[in-house]
């Protein structure tokens, strides 16, 4: 006997089964082998597909073949499946199969229960009904014997387990043996391992020879390099496996996309294979059938509803997001939530455009994600920056925190941190404290509600308006962390609760580029309980009347300017002013100027007290040029509690100078340190303590101008009425006086008018852009109203005595500022009414550049192609343009098919238009009418073209008469060789929309007998006129013609000249004319299509005609002709009592029988 | 033409596995699921045992993940951030569903109560796409209706801290929402399989609002993920992922996820929702007449050894 070398894997229990059945059947083994299996070793390489074992051998001839297959054991569970809640199939429970072979066929030459007693076979493990001996169960509440039924369904189904009763053909008897041979499948999901084959010869009921031979299944190459893999190196084999299936995508990826890069030839070959499958499968949705057509165009018109729908809008979006965002900072979620609506509008408008074009301009998509995205990187980066302190002192001011604190804190901060000039303790309360005020409670909603009506040029309104808003803020709580902020940073400075403090305002852009000067409130002798409110009414003074109308003349939106306040502690000032480090009306003297009075300073830059004026020396040691003491009736002291008093002086105080020699010394070398530090002429606040110490307040670049070179240039002649004052801002102005001595005649200026007054106050601001100049008899020039009026560009003297008595008003006088002097009558004529051009800027306001630029900007590049839309508005504009156009063909494709819904227009020939009613174009009660009467016909944009189609009023008459024709626009468009009488027109109609199509006949391609596919246009009319009239457009093309090409030429530009005199664009290429017009009301449209329709009446044959250049001329004029007779007649029709009767066919056939 | 699977110990019809992974691919390129839910079924039904089926096929996903995230990052509809913090809580979620599921087990068979829940998912979801997109279409108007609704109400979701801006999804949520949404997310795909793209791509629509194009892609960046994940954790424990089976899906499904994104842009909108909910009933379906139909064979494979 002989045995197998065996595998250590197999289970003992086995072992003892086959020694059991060995020793019970000793005698019946055969010594030799009778039968071989082939192959003994099965490699399982890349492409091992499963193979067969073929069994063969020989046996006695009575004997009957029991071939056995065993895989290597193995421990299994699985779930069994119950019915749970009655209906449900689900796994129970879970049962364990050990020593369950995972493979396991029985090969025999005849049914196994007569080969063999059931004794025998449960010795040799042949049949099912065997197995439950070898192997076990746990966990199953059933049966085993079930449980292992089970099993063998599911391998059997796996191909795992089989049964072939006489599957082994014995062959014949030779020399007492019978040859057999058999395959055996090895399934390739057999488990790798030792595949144990095993070869009965049984006769009579017993085992009279057994052979077994293992067979050795097992991975070679590269399965079996995985899988060692896989098990000894698990972790390196994922990374591997994800490395591996990542870099796949990649390259997929990188052959999907048609880069720059060249691809191999290969993945060439591949995606060339991908997309024509995709081609193939999308080409039969694509392919057109002709009854659809109609339908197609439906579809389209919907669309194109649906896109003007969008972009209307969006239109109204934009409108309200430049609106919003001027009175809300942009960085708001309502503001934000705005700017997200537009752009689901604008991707949606850009994908009904690639519908309307199959995807056409796809690219537009990317244009409006990447536009998307840098939008919103922006926001994200600005509400960051948003998150800054509500407080900060003056000490801890960088420059780079100038968008919080305001220009003038910093200023301020650079003073005294890189001058060493004393500035009083102070703090600065930012720019995010205002917006934290402003966003809280919604006060700029509310603030937006009461301003945005307001109008300048309704004074009353707009002044109660202010003082709403001015109101509204006072009265507003204070966030409560703004409030705390504010008590804190007083305790952090150190004030103490009896310092007085100053208030005063730093607004973003303040002293910058606009001056705001004296727009603001400012608040003395604060006591520190008291800030939070003198904050608010600092923020308060943003609304004041001259400031919101600085704003708006400035072209500033309301969140341009947002403000930031500086809390400083109050100087006891014994003297203080004004210092310009030059003088304005004298930039390059070698003076500085101060103007000082006793006590606070407020009075001398508001311009009411008379302050002491000194010129000191640029020059060190800086000796006082030219003194003016003026008399000084009070000085400003801090009272008591808060708040300034006015103390009266003596009468012997009232001459003294307010500051020495020494002192203007002083501060000329401070102010000029600054101004070497800053480049610039300074406007400096300052404050001469009790003790003496100099402080500076505040201080601001000083706008100086350039000097009027032209002293003496007025004419000798000239009647001089004035001589005197300062000059503020140089120049000349004519105009007449308009005197002005309360607030109200300052109100009631008159455009043009050279304004003379006694003094000025801030509050001129709102007069400044409409007056030519200004004479005023008190005032200094370091004021306020001074700097206004130098930043408004107004030509003005300040402090002219005798202005009031020695001007009558409504005399037309001239002022020479550079000779100081106001002549009589109008000196230089070409100044009369002309007004000094106003600081006003060309932007939108509120948003930042970057925002306007990507989503409010028109770019006109905007048509050039996608790539060139620049902001979301270009793409809206671009999109609606092209969609436009893409309706324009409409009509093409349906006279490509004529078939489908067409009815014509019951009308006397020679008119004859089929129409295609895409919905509501006629009325309901004519719909099932094969032909339709003009009146039933509700579209009006056709109703305006059938106007001047079928206009009784308008002959066309030439001067030669047109070769009459059978029909108009037939006749129009006839081209040699191609004419066919009376061609159909088509028109396509909606109650809003019309697509006129027209060609006198097809060119056919000879070459492959069928209409060529750019077919001729003769005459398309597109036009969509709804109420909305930012939806509406007309659009003309007009070609061809049967005369030589320079003649239609020639008449081409007629068309083209008719039409810009009647409002459209139009563009000549050839014998092409093209014309549009859109943003019409629908009246204006109508009007616009008749004459169209005169037009095309015209037109007719017209090419015949046209001999030379000057003919263009000559026709144009013809028409307008005859255009002017229809419409008087017209207008005749309609004041004779009757309404005009609606055009009819009849009236139309009447004029070709005239014409005939 | 077949080929011998190492780890499955089985050898496949490549054109077969092609196609089956080219399939997925497309419907992953068409919607941003990542086809884990079909491809799993569908590759024990082409005899491949549970355990490798769900391993493999979530590393075929891998490569179609890639080149969906890919294409879709060049068109600018990823969002990156949102995708990573989806996917914190997606790991979270994993390890704490992996941990559920073999309490479930230890409990009892588990299995029939998820296969429950997933046609109860499934079919919520297929019907609520379905009626949505039929009454888009109906409309005549195939955009989303979400398109000019006013400003969204706040909700109590509005109100949770830790408020965290997603610039390109255009949404500020607490950071919280994404997080649980991701554990969400990665408990379904442990406990049933799947990547978890079909839960994903309404959550993100409806609970974080996030638009429909840039869904698509941030969810297939979560599923590669979330994917590449379960790929190494598999590999490493139950060694079950098989490499080359892998590999096979992949060149079919990264082929159509390529196809897919291309037919997802000429499908209309409310087509693609009708496709994508006709799916999801589909295999909702199938399932359901799994669990109620009696089945030929009482015993089935344990799904997670």
């Amino acid at each position: 006997m002989t045995r197998a070398p065996r595998e250590v894997a197999v289970p003992s229990r086995l072992v003892l089964a086959v020694a059991l059945a060995c020793a019970l059947a000793p005698a019946a083994a055969s010594p030799e082998p009778f039968s071989a299996v082939e192959p003994t070793r099965v490699a399982a390489g890349s492409w091992y597909a499963g193979t067969t074992l073929h069994v063969s051998g020989s046996v006695g001839e009575s004997s009957q073949v029991a071939i056995r297959v065993i895989g290597p054991a193995e421990h299994r569970a699985f779930n069994r499946r119950g019915k749970i809640g009655g209906i449900i199939w689900g796994g129970v429970e879970h049962v364990t199969f050990e020593h369950a072979p995972s493979l396991y066929e029985v090969f025999t030459s005849a049914a196994l229960g007569t080969m063999a007693p059931r004794a025998l076979r449960e010795q040799l493990h042949l049949g099912y009904d065997t197995l439950e001996a070898r192997m076990e169960v746990h966990g199953g509440r059933a049966e085993k014997r079930e449980m292992i039924e089970q099993l063998v369904r599911l391998k059997e189904s796996e191909g795992l387990y089989r049964l072939a009763p006489g599957a082994v053909h014995l062959g014949d008897v030779q020399q007492g043996r019978r040859a057999f041979e058999v395959d055996v499948p090895l399934p390739s999901g057999a488990t790798p391992g030792d595949v144990e084959v095993t070869v009965f010869e049984l006769a009579n009921g017993a085992v009279v020879g057994q052979d077994e031979m293992p067979v050795r299944l097992e991975r070679v190459g590269m399965p079996a390099f995985l899988f060692q893999l896989a098990h000894r190196r698990s972790g390196l084999f994922g990374l591997l496996a994800v490395l591996v299936l990542v870099s796949t995508g990649v390259a997929v990826d990188m052959l999907g996309s048609r880069g720059a890069r060249r691809p191999h030839p290969a993945v060439v070959l591949l995606t060339g294979i991908a997309r024509g499958v995709d081609d193939a499968l999308l080409a039969s949705r694509h392919r057109p059938r002709s009854q659809d057509e109609v339908e197609r165009m439906h579809a389209k018109y919907r669309l194109f509803r649906t896109l003007l729908a969008v972009n209307n809008e969006v239109l109204e979006n934009l409108t309200e997001l430049e609106e919003e965002s001027s009175w809300t900072s942009f960085r708001t979620p309502r503001v934000r939530m705005g700017i997200r609506a537009m752009f689901d509008g604008t991707a949606d408008m850009v994908g009904v455009l690639n519908e309307l074009t199959a995807n056409r301009y796809f690219d537009l998509t990317n244009v409006v994600a990447s536009l998307r995205t840098d939008v919103f990187k922006f926001l994200e980066k600005a509400s960051e920056r948003e998150k800054s302190a509500l407080t900060v002192g003056l000490a801890q001011v960088r420059s780079e925190s100038a968008a919080e604190v305001g220009d003038k804190a910093l200023h301020l901060a650079r003073v005294e941190a890189d001058l060493g000039l004393t500035v009083p303790t102070s703090f600065v309360v930012t720019i995010a404290a205002y917006r934290e005020f402003m966003e809280s409670g919604g006060l700029a909603g509310q603030l937006r509600t009461i301003l945005a009506p307001a109008r300048v040029d309704a004074p009353e309104d707009f002044r109660r308006r202010c003082e709403m808003a001015q109101q509204l803020v006072r009265e507003a709580e204070v966030p409560a962390p703004v409030a705390a902020a504010i008590q804190e940073a007083v305790r952090q400075s150190g004030f103490a609760a009896t310092d007085g403090l100053a208030v005063r305002s730093s607004a973003a852009g303040e002293g910058s580029a606009l001056s705001f000067a004296g727009q603001f409130e400012s608040f003395l002798n604060v006591p520190p309980p008291e800030l939070a409110d003198a904050w608010k009414r600092v923020v308060a003074s943003r609304y004041s009347q001259r400031a919101v109308f600085y704003r708006r003349s400035a072209g500033l939106a309301d969140v341009d300017t947002p403000m930031a306040v500086i809390v400083q502690r109050m100087v006891p000032a014994r003297a203080s002013g004004v210092l310009f480090t030059r003088r304005p009306d004298e930039p390059k003297g070698q003076v500085l100027l101060v103007s000082a009075a006793m006590g606070l300073g407020p009075d001398v830059s508001t311009g009411v007290a008379s302050a002491d004026q000194l010129l000191v020396s640029r020059a060190a040691p800086h000796g006082v040029v030219e003194r003016r003491i003026a008399p000084k009736r009070a000085r400003l002291v801090g009272a008591e509690g808060g708040g300034i008093t006015r103390v009266a002086m003596g009468a012997m105080e009232q001459l003294r100078a307010s500051i020495t020699d020494a002192e203007a010394a002083e501060l000329a070398a401070a102010a000029l340190s600054m101004e070497r530090y800053f480049g610039a002429p300074q406007d400096v606040e300052w404050a001469i303590a009790e003790d003496g110490r100099l402080f500076v307040l505040q201080a601001r670049t000083l706008r100086v101008d350039k000097p009027a070179g032209e002293r003496d240039a007025v004419p000798a002649g000239a009647r001089l009425l004035l001589r005197g004052g300062d000059p503020v801002r140089h120049g000349r102005a004519v105009g007449r006086v308009h005197v002005a001595t309360t607030p109200r005649e300052l109100e009631e200026t008159p455009a043009g008018a050279l304004l003379v007054a006694s003094q000025l106050l801030p509050d001129c601001v709102s007069v400044l852009p409409r007056v030519c100049g200004v004479v005023v008899e008190r005032g200094t020039v370091t004021g306020h109203a001074a700097s206004l009026v130098r930043e408004f560009g107004v030509p003005s003297l300040f402090g002219v005595p005798g202005a009031l008595e020695t001007l009558a008003p409504g005399e037309v006088v001239s002022l020479d500022v550079a000779s100081r002097g106001v002549y009589q009558g109008a000196l230089w004529p070409e100044l009369r009414g002309r007004l000094p051009a106003a600081a006003l800027g060309d932007r939108t306001p509120g948003l930042p550049d970057l925002l306007a630029g990507k989503l409010t900007k028109l770019s006109g590049a905007a048509f050039v192609g996608t790539w060139a839309c620049q902001s979301l508005h270009d793409v809206v504009r671009f999109a609606h343009e092209k969609a436009i156009q893409a309706m324009f063909d409409i009509g093409d494709r349906l006279l490509d098919s004529a078939v489908g819904r067409m009815r014509s227009v019951d009308c006397v020939e020679p008119l004859e238009i089929h129409l295609v009613d895409l919905g509501g174009g006629v009325r309901p009660e004519a719909s099932e009418k094969e032909a339709v009467r003009p009146d039933e016909i509700t579209s009006v944009p056709f109703r305006g073209i059938w106007h001047g189609l079928a206009d009784p009023h308008f002959f066309p008459w030439r001067s030669e008469r047109p070769p009459p024709s059978a029909s108009v626009l037939a006749a129009s468009m006839a081209m040699s060789g191609a004419t066919q009488a009376g061609a159909p027109n088509y028109a396509c109609i909606t109650e809003s929309y019309l697509n006129l199509n027209s060609r006198g006949g097809v060119e056919r391609d000879r070459v492959r007998a069928r209409p060529r596919r750019q077919a001729y246009h003769y005459v398309v009319v597109d036009s969509f006129l709804s109420e909305n009239h930012n939806e509406n457009h007309i659009r003309l093309r007009f070609k061809g013609g049967g005369a030589a090409p320079w003649q239609r030429r020639l008449r081409a530009e007629v068309a083209a000249e008719i039409l810009r005199r009647h409002g459209f664009a139009s563009m000549v290429t050839g014998d092409l004319t093209n014309g549009w017009m859109s943003g019409i009301d629908r009246a204006t449209g109508a009007e616009a299509l008749a004459t169209i329709g005169h037009l095309l009446r015209f037109l007719a044959r017209l090419d015949m005609w046209m001999t030379e250049e000057a003919d263009v001329r000559r026709r144009v004029e013809e028409f307008e002709d005859a255009e002017a007779v229809a419409r008087r007649a017209r207008e005749r029709a309609a004041a004779s009592a009757a309404p005009p009767p609606p055009p009819s066919p009849q009236s139309a056939s009447g004029l070709e029988g005239q014409r005939g | 033409m077949h080929l011998f699977l190492p780890i499955a110990q089985n050898s496949v019809s490549i054109p077969v596995m092609i196609a089956a992974g080219g399939l997925v691919g497309l419907l992953s390129g068409l919607f941003g699921v990542g086809g884990g839910f079909l491809l799993t079924p569908l590759l024990m039904f082409l005899g491949i045992s549970p355990v490798v089926a769900a391993a493999s096929g979530s590393a075929a996903i891998v490569a179609a993940g890639t080149t969906g995230t890919l294409e879709h990052s060049r068109a600018g509809t990823v969002d990156f951030k949102m995708a990573f913090v989806l996917f914190a809580g997606g790991a979270l979620g994993s390890v704490a569903g992996v941990e559920l599921l073999h309490l479930l087990n230890r409990l009892g068979p588990a299995n029939s109560v998820i296969r429950v829940l997933y046609v109860v998912m499934l079919g919520t979801i297929g019907l609520l796409m379905m009626v949505e997109s039929i009454r888009t279409w109906r409309r005549g108007i195939y955009m989303a209706e979400r398109r000019f609704q006013p400003l969204p109400r706040r909700t109590w979701l509005d109100r949770l801290p830790g408020r965290m801006s997603f610039p390109k999804s255009e949404i500020e949520v607490s950071v919280l929402v994404p997080v649980v949404l991701g554990v969400l997310a990665g408990v379904l795909a442990a406990l049933m399989g799947v990547g978890g793209g079909f839960v994903m791509v309404p959550l993100m629509l409806y609970v974080l609002r996030m638009r429909m194009h840039v869904v698509v892609g941030t969810s297939l960046l979560q599923i590669l993920l979330t994917t590449m994940l379960v790929t190494i954790l598999q590999a490493t424990q139950n060694h079950s992922v098989d490499f080359v089976l892998a590999l096979l899906l992949a060149t079919g499904s990264t082929a159509g996820a390529v196809i897919g994104t291309r037919w997802g842009r000429r499908l209309r909108a409310d087509q693609l929702k009708i496709l994508l909910a006709l799916i999801v009933l589909g295999v909702a379906a199938k399932v359901s007449a799994d669990l109620v139909q009696t089945p030929t064979v009482f015993l089935s494979h344990v799904a997670g050894e």
